[in-house]
């Protein structure tokens, strides 16, 4: 009789779950009803300094069988915080927002003047949006950029991705930070944190040079039709969240060599002078082992820095036969010089930037709790102030 | 032969019962717990009490082997009578039920919150209390062949997470250690009193269970293996978050999404996570398998399937009624009874290795 | 009642006894007496008869229950005394020779009825190892099981099951090495079956059967008599009925199912890689339907972002509900399934490739189900096939997953998937879990597990079938410099 019951019990039970099952729970959220949000920008609302203008890439599945490729619709709308204006843009498509493939955030030039971390905290509460979405800052509008036609991708917030996202750990060019990072170092002691700047140039001119360091006039931009690609080999640092200043290419690459181990990546070493000839050259950094600890001697704090690279030499801008047949493994000790030098003068240019913003983009702050708390409280109010650099690096090819 | 009857609980299954159940509850809200009340020596708190249960684990251990594999209720009736053992084992129906309560409310968050982000709605979690009450209706026998499955899914489930997360943590991010003070860390062990407790499942077991040489030997390795899980999660949590950590509540899914891995090959994460998922919901359901066993007890009852459904309805009932004061009824739980579940869980425990009569006929008995 | 000396009597009662067309008599004399031949036509071999009852019968001088014993050149006989055992032998396909003057019986086996001639089973085929396959005659299947067990401990016990169809149910073990106390339960409830026929082992089983309302099996069957032998050689007690090819085996675990019998012809590394890819097989195919139906409807997030892209693109246009897409697509399958089976052989073929290609290809081109769905459903069903003496049960099994996942999402799925291993964990039949030797994890017995360990290893039977005699191997450890 027992086994009965439990027999009917779940008879009852699958009956149920059959009434839910083919009645789609009485109006679940349909899938082609998504909104699948890929990237996110955040301006400064034109006509409310007060209020931001959010823009979203959303990817439009093609169907199948007309075979093409997936296509964006960038939609924007406007609200007093961030997920008034999100839910604004589900009001007006009649779509639902589904933030979970959202891997993009990008701050426009204009959310530099005011504090960062009041928009992006909303993403860091949220449980709708990856925790891991990378966050940047750009040239010019957010908008702008989500809606640029770049022959990388038909979505540019994927080819922006491309970038910051490139095969992590095996170049250095981009300090990639997601939303964790971002308010891990929002919230610690410091209140420091950095974020890659991002420009779109147009694809004819893909050679990440500008004269400007952000915060000026945005490049040759508008009129949707010219092709862009990226550049984010600049980093921006944020002090309680404003920004305070830029690193350059040469300084991010320097500050990802110290921070990660790194493979397969490119540094310039500009004129060097061998036998009386000025060469470029560009090495091929294979490995590097770098560490960075601080110390307090005497008082006083001391950043030592041991960093080994293994890099080889990739090529060179000119061409002598004498050298040509020697092994690109070896690297000439001038060449081996400059590149220290170079490592020393990016490295100082960090510590001087960090000194004059605040941004503590080494965490230094965090070190010295963790390694010397008992010095902390005295030497953390200007801790850069009185750093010293001892700086031990050395170029190493095969040998 | 290993396993002459195979309605028993054997050491072996005791051992894969700590490993396949008791981390699996507590790498979800309690993290966060701890965070807010220890702050970067959470993993202390976490040990203390992996350290308190240990204890409890050996009280359980020198009753067992004093009394033979007698139940815990029959050795309480021959020592405080029938009422006292009545009275200790209503005790422990109120410990099981509301530690299952703060356990059973954490899940459904963490349902409704992480998986079913955009359409959770009150026939979500109903399936669980039907799990429970089936569960809570087999016989003793069934967890330690549940244990048998389970553990390699919480191993495999955890070793994932943890492989994931390991590139990203950053485990100076606790230093200095003891930087928050002892009273923190203490307060710390306190609030997680819930979530710990575990030793006292053996004294509920030890009825299931036969005399066996070398008991300790392996009882105590695998406790300490299961405790280290939770440990070295609020590490690697703090190790992840550092100076955020408070604000993240659900430890499980959050700290190995930021894996090199999880960026080239989408999120395989969740495989680790079902997997945990898989052996929590009966770990969940442990604490109310337990209170329907002291029900069973006190009232004499035999249809063990009524009062199963009687006892997961029960928790429904609460779950339901308290569902928008959720916030309330954890300060309440890692505050105010907590005192009630350290009582409850170890020093109620502790004063049982005073329990000796009747202990020497069944050494005369023969063990 | 007893037989009467009076022939004519005898006659008189045999036809109301045994009233049928097909019961046929024949009378001739012998020494002056009337003997009578009764048998049923179809079941009997007449030369037989002819050269061996009536023959020497004809001979004797004088006719008596003793005379005819001595003369009838058939090994079986017996010596009847009533109508009904008369009835009962003639059923049975035996001839009966009565005589007047005497009040007893001779039955004599000279049956002959067609049989299928031993073949491999159409459920078991493998590439290396034996192909012999038990056939609807109990009396063949006996031979080959005593062809392969040359020993005195392999017993037989017969017993006549079914009030119309007095099937010859046999229990088939090894004395000494089954259970204890399991050959006793299984005569105990063959004993107890009132039925009015028996047709299959399957009746048998079910009678057999613990837990009557479970879902799940309860006994092990095989076509093949090496893995009987096998099976009783671990400890089982094997069932072979009469009318049919399938034997049966009790306790029964659930890994005997994942074992092929081939499993155990070839290398170990081979056996293990196919245990293997069966238990993810069945894996696969339980949770991929509902799996793919509660992430869409449920949780899009655990979806690679590429791969919903790709579904999106699939299923636009599609008018149903992805929960009622997979449903009719799961349908569609199972109908083929059926058809296919039911199908003369003639036409199944054409059916099979008109199923797949209209239904299938021309349902996804038409746009009312989506390409992943058929897939996904696809997929399911092959991986079902690796095991399929567990098809019949994991198809509900899985149609109950899909629901319960549609309903209520991936938690609840988790949900279910636990309390089916709950389920498993208790059930048991005979004293053995149905989940052994996993759960309860028996380490000895985990040699033959999923995992497949060297056969030089397996020197103890399994310890889950509680055989008193547990060694099942020795090795021979060559002495040094005895040369032995």
């Amino acid at each position: 009789m027992r086994k009965k019951t439990g027999v009917k019990a779940i008879f009852l039970g699958m009956l149920f779950c059959a009434l839910l099952y083919f009645s789609n729970n009485f109006g679940l959220i349909d899938i082609e009803k998504t909104a699948i949000i890929t990237a996110v920008g955040i301006d400064l609302s034109e006509k409310d300094p007060e209020e931001y203008e959010v823009t979203v890439q959303i990817a439009i599945p093609q169907a199948s069988a007309t075979s093409q490729d997936n296509e964006k619709a960038v939609l924007s709308a406007e609200g007093a915080t961030v997920s008034e204006a999100l839910h604004q843009i589900g009001d007006i498509t009649g779509w639902y927002p589904n933030l979970s493939f959202c891997n993009l955030i990008v701050l426009g030039e204009e959310m530099l003047a005011v504090d960062a971390n009041v928009c992006l905290d909303y993403f860091a509460k949220t449980l709708k949006i990856q925790y891991s979405a990378c966050v940047a800052a750009c040239e010019g509008k957010a908008k702008e950029l989500l809606d640029a036609i770049t022959p990388l991708d038909n979505i540019s917030s994927f080819a922006i991705q491309k970038i910051l996202l490139k095969n992590p750990g095996m170049t250095s060019d981009v300090a990639t930070v997601n939303i964790k990072n971002f308010s891990v170092g929002y919230y610690s002691p410091s209140s420091s944190a950095y974020m890659p700047y991002i420009r779109a140039v147009p694809a004819g001119r893909a050679d990440g040079q500008s004269g400007e360091t952000g915060g000026g006039q945005s490049g040759a931009q508008g009129g949707g039709e010219e092709e862009k690609v990226f550049d984010a080999s600049f980093t921006a640092l944020f002090k309680d969240g404003f920004f305070v200043g830029m690193l350059d290419d040469h300084e991010t690459k320097t500050f990802n060599l110290l921070k990660e181990s790194v493979k397969e990546n490119f540094l310039i070493v500009d004129d060097v002078e061998i036998d009386g000839m000025k060469t470029d050259y560009l090495l091929n950094v294979t490995h590097n082992r770098c560490k960075m600890k601080l110390a307090v001697e005497n008082g006083a704090p001391v950043l030592r820095v041991d960093a080994r690279i293994f890099a080889r030499v990739e090529d060179r801008s000119t061409y002598e036969k004498r050298e040509g047949l020697q092994s690109n493994a070896l690297m000439p000790e001038a060449v081996a010089r400059k590149a220290e030098e170079n490592f020393v003068k990016y490295l100082s240019s960090i510590v001087k930037k960090s000194r004059e913003s605040g941004c503590d983009v080494l965490e230094l702050d965090n070190k010295l709790y963790r390694f010397n708390n008992a010095d902390y409280a005295a030497l953390r109010e200007d801790l850069y102030e009185r750093l010293q650099l001892d700086v031990r690096v050395s170029f190493t090819g095969a040998k | 032969m290993d396993n002459n009857d195979n309605n028993h609980f054997r050491i072996r299954n005791v051992c894969l019962f700590f490993i396949a159940f008791l981390p699996a509850t507590k790498i979800f809200l309690l993290p966060h717990v701890l965070a807010r009340a220890a702050g970067a020596d959470m993993w202390i708190s976490a040990a203390v009490n992996v350290v308190l249960d240990a204890i409890t684990l050996f009280s359980a251990f020198v009753l067992w082997k004093r009394y033979g594999g007698k139940d815990y209720y029959e050795i309480l009736t021959l020592n405080i009578g029938k009422i006292g053992a009545n009275i200790v084992y209503a005790a422990y129906f109120f410990y099981f039920f509301f530690k299952a309560f703060t356990l059973v409310n954490e899940q459904k968050l963490y349902v409704e919150r992480t998986l079913y982000e955009n359409t959770a709605n009150f026939f979500t979690f109903l399936p669980f209390f039907v799990f429970c009450a089936y569960l809570a209706s087999k016989k003793i026998f069934v967890l330690g062949r549940l244990a048998d499955i389970m553990f390699l899914c919480t191993a495999i489930g955890l070793i994932i997470l943890y492989a994931l997360a390991f590139s990203n943590t950053d485990f100076t991010a606790v230093l200095p250690v003891g930087a928050s003070g002892a009273g923190r860390i203490l307060k710390g062990s306190f609030s997680a009193l819930n979530w710990f407790g575990d030793g006292v499942y053996l004294f509920f077991l030890m009825g299931s269970v036969p005399p066996e040489k070398r008991a300790l030997g392996k009882l105590l390795p695998s406790y300490f293996a299961a405790g280290l899980f939770p440990v070295l999660c609020m590490l690697m949590f703090y190790g992840i978050f550092s100076s955020v950590a408070v604000r993240q509540e659900f430890a499980m899914t959050e700290i190995a999404k930021y894996s090199v891995a999880i960026n080239n090959i989408g999120r395989f994460d969740y495989v680790a996570i079902f997997a945990l998922l898989f052996t929590g919901a009966a770990a969940m359901s442990l604490p109310l398998y337990f209170a329907t066993e002291c029900v069973l007890k006190i009232a004499g009852i035999e249809k063990r399937a009524y009062v199963a459904a009687a006892v997961s309805a029960a928790m429904f009932a609460l779950v339901t009624l308290l569902r928008e004061h959720y916030a309330t009824a954890l300060d309440i739980t890692v505050g105010a009874t907590a005192a009630f579940y350290l009582a409850m869980g170890n020093v109620v425990p502790l004063l049982s290795l005073f329990l000796k009569r009747g202990a020497k006929h069944a050494e005369e008995n023969g063990r | 009642m007893k037989i009467k000396k009076e022939l004519k009597k005898s006659e008189k009662a045999l036809a109301k006894l045994l009233s049928s067309d097909d019961m046929k008599t024949l009378c001739f004399p012998v020494a002056g007496k009337e003997v009578m031949l009764v048998f049923l036509d179809g079941l009997t071999d007449k030369q037989a008869i002819g050269r061996q009852i009536m023959l020497p019968v004809k001979t004797l001088e004088e006719v008596s229950l003793e005379s005819l014993e001595g003369c009838i050149l058939e090994p079986e006989l017996k010596r009847l005394s009533t109508y009904e055992e008369i009835r009962q032998e003639v059923l049975l396909g035996h001839t009966v020779v009565l005589a007047e003057g005497l009040d007893g019986a001779v039955s004599a086996a000279a049956k002959k009825f067609e049989v299928r001639s031993v073949a491999e089973p159409p459920t078991a085929t493998v590439l290396q190892g034996p192909r012999e396959g038990f056939v609807e005659s109990i009396q063949t299947n006996i031979g080959m099981m005593r062809r392969r067990l040359k020993t005195e401990d392999l017993k037989f016990e017969q017993f006549n099951v079914g009030k119309y169809s007095s099937t010859a149910v046999c229990v088939c073990y090894i004395d000494g090495v089954v259970g204890k106390g399991l050959k006793e339960k299984i005569v105990k409830k063959i004993k107890e079956i009132d039925i009015d026929a028996v047709l299959d082992s399957s009746y048998v089983a079910r009678f057999l059967a613990e837990h009557n309302t479970s879902l799940f099996k309860q006994f092990g069957s095989t076509e093949k008599p090496d893995i009987f032998a096998a099976k009783i050689l671990e400890g089982r007690v094997g069932v072979l009925v009469d009318g049919s090819p399938i034997a049966i085996t009790a306790p029964y675990v659930i890994l005997e199912d994942f074992q092929s019998a081939e499993d155990y012809y070839v290398s170990r590394y081979r056996a293990s890689l196919g245990r293997i890819i069966r238990l993810i097989s069945i894996i696969i195919s339980l949770l991929a339907p509902s799996m793919f139906v509660a992430a869409q409807l449920f949780h899009l997030q655990i979806i690679p972002l590429a791969f919903l892209l790709t579904i999106v693109n699939s299923i636009k246009g599609i008018p149903l509900s992805p929960s009622f897409e997979m449903f009719f697509t799961l349908l569609i399958f199972e109908v083929l399934n059926e058809a296919s089976v039911r199908m003369p052989k003639y036409v199944g073929m054409v059916v099979s490739i008109v199923g797949g290609l209209v239904l299938g290809e021309t349902a996804v081109t038409a746009g009312i189900i989506s390409a992943p769905a058929l897939m996904i459903i696809a997929l399911s069903g092959i991986c079902l096939y690796t095991t399929p003496e567990l098809e019949r049960q994991f198809s509900v099994v899985r149609v109950i997953f899909l629901m319960v996942a549609g309903a209520f999402g991936m938690y609840a799925l988790l949900l279910a998937i636990s309390a089916f291993f709950i389920y498993l964990c208790a059930f048991e039949n005979y004293g053995t879990p149905l989940l052994a030797p996993y759960a309860p994890m028996v380490p000895k017995d985990l040699k033959d597990g999923f995992i497949r360990k060297n056969q030089g290893d397996e020197v103890l039977r399994p310890v889950t079938f509680k055989s008193p005699n547990k060694v099942r191997m020795r090795l021979r450890k060559e002495k040094k410099g005895n040369g032995q």
